[in-house]
């Protein structure tokens, strides 16, 4: 009995091992934003700004921002700096008082998609 | 000594259900938006790469039961994938002498049947098989089995922003039955329910509320669960109530980005299934996540 609970540890604990030592990049969440979800701003901000937990792959991640009325505000496209792999912006059109959605879309270096989307408001 | 051997069947039926409760559970499922953690006394309703295991000790009539419950899934494809798993248990009651070693090994197969990302919504159907005589002598059961089940999991992040404080709120749950090869055997049908509300989806898609590590991660959760005689077999006749085990058990998950942990109060449900509240613990490493390339990816696809 002893031998097979020992067999089974030894087990584990390679697997968890294994687990643990490789490096990886897997499924990117956000970790904060700017504006901040769900925030009202005094100013009509310039850019949206995600910051995530994985590198992503700037060909397939894009934001999008759109004003309550369903119009595209933001202009020339989602970027990744090159200086910051976790990071994706975009610009914005000067933005009248309003309700404002943030969709954004983005793979992982790894291949992992994932999407969100926030509100902020402007006063 | 016919009270003491419809105890025994009693004990024999509460015990079976507590062994078969914390097996194989499948990683984080992702729909949409939403993401399900994997809920720590059932399946949850993702097919994915991931190591488990839960540890728990519960108390019922007299006997205690602590489990080590071990499990490893793999996606095959990316809908479908294969699962093992098995449990250690340490049974202890007053005047009989205490008991350890290991359940039957249990494989099973799930198909991820539909994901559904605009309605958060996620489904999954598997089918389970306990292996006959695959654990320790004495402690494992010399009939195999069966256990279809379907699994499913629903976000309400398509409630109306009016309602934007509910979205976070999840409800996940999973239904099988076990099907043992000997006709002694009762079925037992076995349901499990979960609420959550997601810290980490309140402050990414409705309100940043400003909460840092480690509460920014965390999803407070209550999961029900519920094992009970199907048909009407003599064994359950004669055990009075004590065919129907279940728990409500409060807790709260912390959702990583390579793993989870989770800590559960079991509080019994019926008088069947204890006199006190025991503890449930969990860890979950997300394959997927750590081993992208290799382990945690699907084998075609």
């Amino acid at each position: 009995m002893l031998r097979s609970v020992k067999q089974f540890g030894i087990v584990f604990g390679l697997l968890a091992g294994f687990s643990m030592a490789a490096p990886a990049w897997a499924h990117a969440f956000p970790v904060k934003s700017s504006p901040q979800v769900g925030a009202t701003e005094a100013s009509a901000p310039k850019q949206v700004r995600i910051w995530f937990d994985a590198d992503l792959n700037a060909l397939f991640s894009k934001i999008t921002v759109e004003s309550g009325a369903g119009q595209v505000v933001n202009t020339g496209g989602s970027q990744v700096p090159a200086s910051n792999p976790r990071l994706l912006e975009t610009n914005l059109k000067p933005l009248a008082p309003g309700q404002y959605w943030v969709q954004w879309s983005v793979v992982a270096r790894d291949g992992h998609h994932t999407e969100g989307k926030f509100p902020f408001n402007v006063k | 000594m016919r009270q003491n051997k419809l105890k025994r069947l009693g004990v024999g039926i509460v015990v079976s259900a507590a062994l078969a409760a914390p097996v194989a559970s499948w990683a984080h499922a992702v729909a949409g938006m939403r993401v399900f953690p994997a809920t720590m006394s059932f399946d949850d309703p993702g097919v994915a790469n991931e190591f488990s295991t839960n540890y728990s000790q519960t108390k019922a009539d007299g006997v205690t039961t602590k489990n080590l419950g071990l499990a490893y899934s793999k996606t095959i494809t990316k809908r479908f994938g294969l699962s093992v798993a098995s449990d250690y248990n340490w049974i202890s009651q007053p005047g009989t002498p205490n008991q350890s070693g290991w359940d039957n090994i249990t494989v099973g197969a799930a198909y991820q049947l539909f994901v559904n990302g605009p309605h958060e919504a996620i489904g999954m159907l598997a089918l389970s098989d306990t292996l006959a005589n695959s654990g320790s002598g004495g402690m494992d059961s010399n009939y195999s089995t069966v256990s279809p089940e379907f699994a499913f999991g629903k976000g309400m992040g398509d409630l109306p922003w009016s309602m934007r404080y509910l979205r976070p709120l999840a409800v996940s749950g999973a239904i099988s039955m076990d099907m043992p090869s000997d006709a002694t055997q009762p079925r037992m049908l076995n349901v499990g329910v979960s609420l959550q509300y997601s810290i980490p989806y309140l402050q990414s898609f409705v309100k940043y509320a400003g909460l840092k590590a480690p509460f920014n991660n965390m999803v407070p959760i209550v999961e029900y669960t519920m094992s009970r005689c199907a048909g009407n077999y003599s064994v359950c006749q004669n055990s009075g109530n004590l065919d129907a085990t279940g728990s409500v058990n409060p807790g709260v998950i912390w959702v990583g980005k390579y793993y989870q942990l989770g800590i559960e109060a079991q509080i019994p449900a019926t008088r069947a299934s204890g006199n006190h509240v025991g503890i449930l613990v969990g860890i979950d490493v997300y394959l997927d996540d750590v081993l992208p390339h290799s382990l945690g990816a699907p084998i075609f696809g």
